[in-house]
């Protein structure tokens, strides 16, 4: 291993939560979450070379992270006739100590459309709108009309779920 | 009922340390990084990696065909064979270069599907009907090849003869189009799902109904080479 593969083994390392977030929010089952994982960290290694650290290595982690998780299709089953319609996940599919606002949050995003929810997690992660519009390829007005729908629809699932 | 504290989940979504519990191990992403990517660029690489080894093999063969039955018919359409076999490999290539290499890191997520939608429709979907050209290819070879192992000759084919050929030309030709063409739809409309989410305006939908318009008629121009290829290939068979 050079010294190259080791930085980016311990900046993954250090910043493994924002893989497992944005994972964990746009798989629908634990096999599926593994292969999102993998995907992001194959992206990551593939442009690593343009990191050039102008900014914060966690910045340009997540945006790779959602571009990934976003650009990821399945390919169509040939067994199944009908799209199956998705179902909130229960609680066994965690696989992680989550506490209960957490669990509610989740299950309340997980019914939203993918881009939405790329939205909504660099609003729970703190991300600034210019930051949010940057990421997305939009104007910050338009990311300010999306969050207030996205938002006011994220608080109608959670009312459900309560 | 009182209205929900979004603030509330939000707090609890940036303390929560269930995130930071659950690790991947050195090992782990040493191996991922040797994985092969699931990305549809990959889908896109790797069915047009195939379909360049599939024809070059098919390019081969045309000299089998030459070598087991030296006659100037053969030799005539094994030639045309081999040109448009060539030709195909050119195109096939030429598309593979053109596959985006998007860098995530610093594309928005935006112009990285943009431009995945706008490769398929502009370039991957025309390579696509280049490609279901196996089907019929391999079915026209490996007949001749069946009747000049079997009988050392290719004797000439009565009316009914004909229309079976053709059929199965046809068919091999179509249900390979189809499934490629059904199968990559189904993966590129999630992207187109995702960017119209993202837009939420008309301009960019207006695009992508100018390159549907652009795919159809590319099929109607595929179709009539095809018919024409047939009448062709029939022609040199039986003249």
């Amino acid at each position: 291993m050079d010294r190259y593969e080791k930085e980016f083994l311990q900046l993954v390392n250090e910043h493994q939560p924002i893989i497992h977030k944005i994972s964990f929010l746009y798989s629908t089952s634990l096999a599926n979450r593994k292969d999102l994982e993998q995907e992001i960290v194959l992206q990551l290694w593939k442009s690593y070379g343009s990191f050039k650290g102008q900014s914060a290595f966690s910045t340009w982690m997540y945006r790779v992270a959602l571009n990934t998780a976003i650009s990821m299709t399945k390919g169509p089953n040939l067994f199944v006739l009908s799209e199956k319609v998705p179902t909130i996940p229960d609680d066994t599919e965690f696989n992680m100590e989550l506490s209960e606002d957490v669990k509610i949050l989740y299950k309340a995003i997980y019914q939203l459309k993918k881009v939405e929810k790329a939205i909504i997690l660099m609003w729970l992660d703190e991300k600034s709108y210019d930051e949010i519009a940057e990421n997305m390829g939009i104007s910050v007005k338009n990311v300010s009309v999306k969050l207030v729908r996205i938002k006011s629809e994220l608080a109608e699932k959670i009312k459900k779920l309560q | 009922m009182e209205p929900i504290d979004l603030e509330k989940y939000k707090s609890a979504w940036k303390s929560e340390q269930g995130f930071s519990s659950e690790k991947i191990s050195e090992d782990e992403i040493q191996a991922f990084l040797s994985k092969s990517s699931k990305d549809i660029t990959t889908l896109f690489r790797n069915g047009l990696v195939f379909d360049i080894v599939l024809k070059s093999l098919l390019g081969i063969s045309c000299f089998g065909l030459i070598y087991l039955y030296p006659k100037s018919q053969m030799v005539i359409f094994s030639f045309i064979c081999f040109i448009a076999i060539i030709a195909m490999i050119i195109y096939q290539v030429n598309t593979l270069r053109m596959i985006p290499k998007t860098d995530y890191s610093s594309a928005s997520i935006k112009s990285s599907l943009e431009e995945k939608v706008n490769y398929y429709y502009g370039k991957h979907l025309k390579s696509l009907y280049v490609g279901a050209s196996n089907g019929t290819l391999v079915f026209v070879f490996g007949f001749l090849y069946y009747l000049l192992i079997k009988y050392g000759k290719i004797r000439v084919f009565q009316i009914d003869d004909i229309v079976v050929i053709g059929l199965g030309i046809t068919l091999s030709y179509v249900f390979n189009a189809f499934v490629q063409v059904k199968q990559h739809n189904f993966q590129i409309r999630q992207i187109e799902v995702c960017l119209h989410d993202i837009e939420e305006n008309t301009f960019n939908e207006a695009e992508i109904k100018k390159l549907k318009h652009k795919m159809l008629r590319i099929i109607a121009f595929v179709s009539i080479a095809l018919l024409l290829g047939i009448l062709l290939f029939m022609y040199l068979l039986f003249r």
